[in-house]
């Protein structure tokens, strides 16, 4: 017999690797259709056994360049993160610290900006960058990426900002520290961990970003969502080659998000477990 | 050296004045306590001179020289505040040498300052942990210790003891008045206990809605309030205030009628006859008389142990308290007569502001 407590653990333990199961069944699906053929990859469930093969990932290699559609996506949402940091750290202190009675009006501003479809812009941002011909370029998806993430990055640095209590940084003022010391010796140690999970987050929204780079690049500055659209061609959907590059896109991010979940997993749950 | 002059300083946030006009001079290594109930203000006007808040009017001196608009570790004070504010992320020693290596002391010279003050302060087993590791009552320790290392000319106390247990709080009580002493140094500090003022000041200044309603000693204050917002602040059990007429007065004295029977004869010369006072009796200032001047009947008896608060409802209606020897005859539903002594007693008039009495000043100790 089990007591209830351990029957209590029993229930959660397969509540938890059900829900677990459910969430990674789509990506674990994904690559094993990757390596079957694409008659195999359309029989659905008639193929569930299989001699695994190469073939899709050796007809994306040959149709296009991995390499430099990975390399656009780490520039692209490195930078774009890095300049979205380096905007709403100042302001978020400013906001924390000195704030004023207008402070909660201006986050809300700040969120509602996110409620505009981008659809709703699309026509004259692209007309923007057409003019002062940045259609197909880094530099581009950078600044729509930086501004499109800043609300979160803002809102997310608030909230661990706010968790540090106003008075060490007067102590520090007290103590001597000027603006820049009492950021970096004292609100920068104490809210890394909030700082590095923002970052991996607004890395990982630039990653599967789809509709910008779809929209305003073409081949010099596609990022890996560009490449998976390119599969779903007019002329029919190649199911195992579209698994096989979906699986190329998100590897490296999954990876990257793997090293680093202890770092987002504190910062997620910073308020709550202090 | 360190005075402090305030020149009517004040400081509104929009429309909403918190502190108006506040004249206040403050001596070398005085003690000076600001008290006052929650938002009088006590804690802006601290915060003012310690360079946390601007000052919206008037000039803050401090030894001479205009403070207004220098930074705030310029101004030569330190400040221990309410939540103590150690940094969480370093050491007991890195947070008291944090000024110092701002200030770029070498990290020799720094250590062995960090050492001495720990010494004294008995903080030196401490110095490798981290805040998390500390009590509360280390906590606050380090917080001074971080403000003596410094050096400062003047201290900020910021409703330091709030945060500690009773038994500790008056522990520290002792330790801040012992080091008062030890450093010579001007002490500032703000708290809304009134015990914790009647015990460490050398001058109160209680403030009401930002402004200062009285300055003085503790006995000054405790004696001769000049109304009654300060008279009712200080002390426990509160002072009682009870409602008269001015029934005859003349230079020598007035008699005050008290509800329908009760008479009570005081110094204060001159009243207008007729008119409505509120007589201020502190409890300790009334004994048991068969004869007495005020009688009513009891309705609660605290025992304290070494006295007991009678409560007592008077003609008028008003309860009055009374702090009586542990052994007197008093009994829940008895009828009893007290005295009062009145060269103790204050008198109000109806704007709440003390009427002069010719024997304020008296050495005559309360009984």
């Amino acid at each position: 017999m089990l007591s209830a407590r351990q029957r209590t653990t029993l229930y959660s333990g397969i509540a938890g690797w059900t829900l677990a199961l459910c969430l990674f069944f789509p990506i674990f699906w994904m690559v094993v259709t990757s390596f079957k053929t694409e008659a195999e990859a359309i029989s659905g469930m008639k193929s569930l056994f299989f001699v695994p093969t190469l073939e899709n990932y050796t007809a994306i290699n040959e149709r296009a360049n991995y390499a430099s559609f990975l390399l656009n996506s780490i520039v692209v949402s490195f930078t774009a993160t890095m300049l979205a940091l380096a905007i709403a750290l100042p302001t978020v202190y400013s906001m924390v610290f000195f704030p004023t009675h207008r402070t909660k009006d201006v986050l809300m501003w700040i969120l509602s900006t996110k409620m505009l479809p981008p659809v709703g812009v699309l026509v004259p941002i692209y007309l923007m960058f057409k003019s002062v011909h940045l259609i197909d370029s880094k530099t581009a998806l950078i600044i729509v990426y930086t501004f499109a993430n800043l609300p979160i990055v803002v809102w997310m640095l608030y909230s661990f900002f706010k968790d540090v209590p106003g008075e060490i940084i007067e102590a520090s003022r007290m103590d001597g520290a000027t603006t820049l010391q009492q950021i970096r010796l004292i609100l920068f140690p104490l809210t890394l961990s909030g700082i590095a999970s923002t970052g991996l987050l607004s890395i990982i929204l630039c990653w599967n970003e789809a509709f910008w780079s779809i929209n305003l690049t073409s081949t010099a500055a596609a990022p890996l969502t560009s490449l998976v659209a390119s599969f779903s061609s007019p002329e029919g959907l190649f199911w195992a080659k579209l698994s096989a590059v979906s699986s190329l896109a998100v590897a490296p991010i999954i990876l990257f998000g793997w090293i680093t979940q202890k770092q987002l997993v504190r910062g997620l749950t910073f308020g709550a477990v202090k | 050296m360190a005075n402090i002059t305030l020149k009517s300083v004040r400081k509104a946030y929009g429309i909403h004045e918190v502190i108006r006009s506040v004249d206040l001079s403050i001596n070398d290594r005085e003690f000076v306590v600001f008290v006052g109930p929650s938002g009088c203000g006590k804690s802006t006007l601290l915060r003012m001179i310690a360079g946390l808040e601007d000052i919206d009017g008037g000039d803050l001196m401090i030894d001479g020289e205009r403070c207004n608009d220098i930074p705030p570790d310029r101004r030569g004070l330190a400040m221990v505040f309410q939540s103590y504010a150690l940094y969480p992320h370093m050491t007991v020693e890195d947070n008291m040498g944090f000024a110092l290596k701002l200030a770029g002391v070498p990290e020799q010279k720094r250590r062995e300052q960090v050492q001495t003050v720990a010494e004294t302060l008995q903080l030196t087993p401490l110095l490798a942990r981290k805040p998390k590791d500390l009590s509360g009552g280390q906590r606050q320790r380090v917080a001074i210790g971080r403000a003596i290392v410094r050096n400062p000319k003047v201290f900020l106390f910021d409703e330091p003891l709030s945060n500690l247990d009773a038994s500790l709080r008056v522990r520290m009580r002792g330790e801040l008045i012992k080091l008062h002493r030890q450093l010579d140094a001007t002490m500032i500090y703000v708290t809304h206990d009134q015990v914790e003022a009647m015990t460490m000041a050398d001058r109160i200044v209680v403030l009401n809605q930002g402004r200062i309603e009285q300055v003085g000693t503790p006995l000054e204050l405790y004696r001769h309030p000049r109304n009654i917002f300060v008279a009712g602040f200080l002390g426990s059990p509160a002072i009682n205030l009870i409602s008269a007429t001015v029934a005859s007065s003349d230079a020598a004295g007035s008699i005050l009628k008290i509800g329908e029977g009760d008479r009570m004869t005081v110094p204060h010369g001159s009243l207008d006859v007729g008119s409505e006072v509120t007589i201020g009796i502190r409890p300790e200032v009334l004994s048991l008389n068969k004869t007495g001047d005020i009688s009513g009947t009891v309705d609660v008896v605290e025992h304290l142990g070494d006295v007991l608060l009678v409560y007592v409802t008077i003609a008028n209606g008003q309860t009055l308290v009374a702090k009586l020897p542990e052994a007197s005859d008093v009994d829940i539903g008895k009828r009893i007569s007290l005295s009062v002594d009145t060269s103790w007693a204050n008198v109000f008039d109806t704007h709440g502001l003390a009427l002069p009495a010719p024997f304020a000043g008296s050495t005559k100790t309360a009984a």
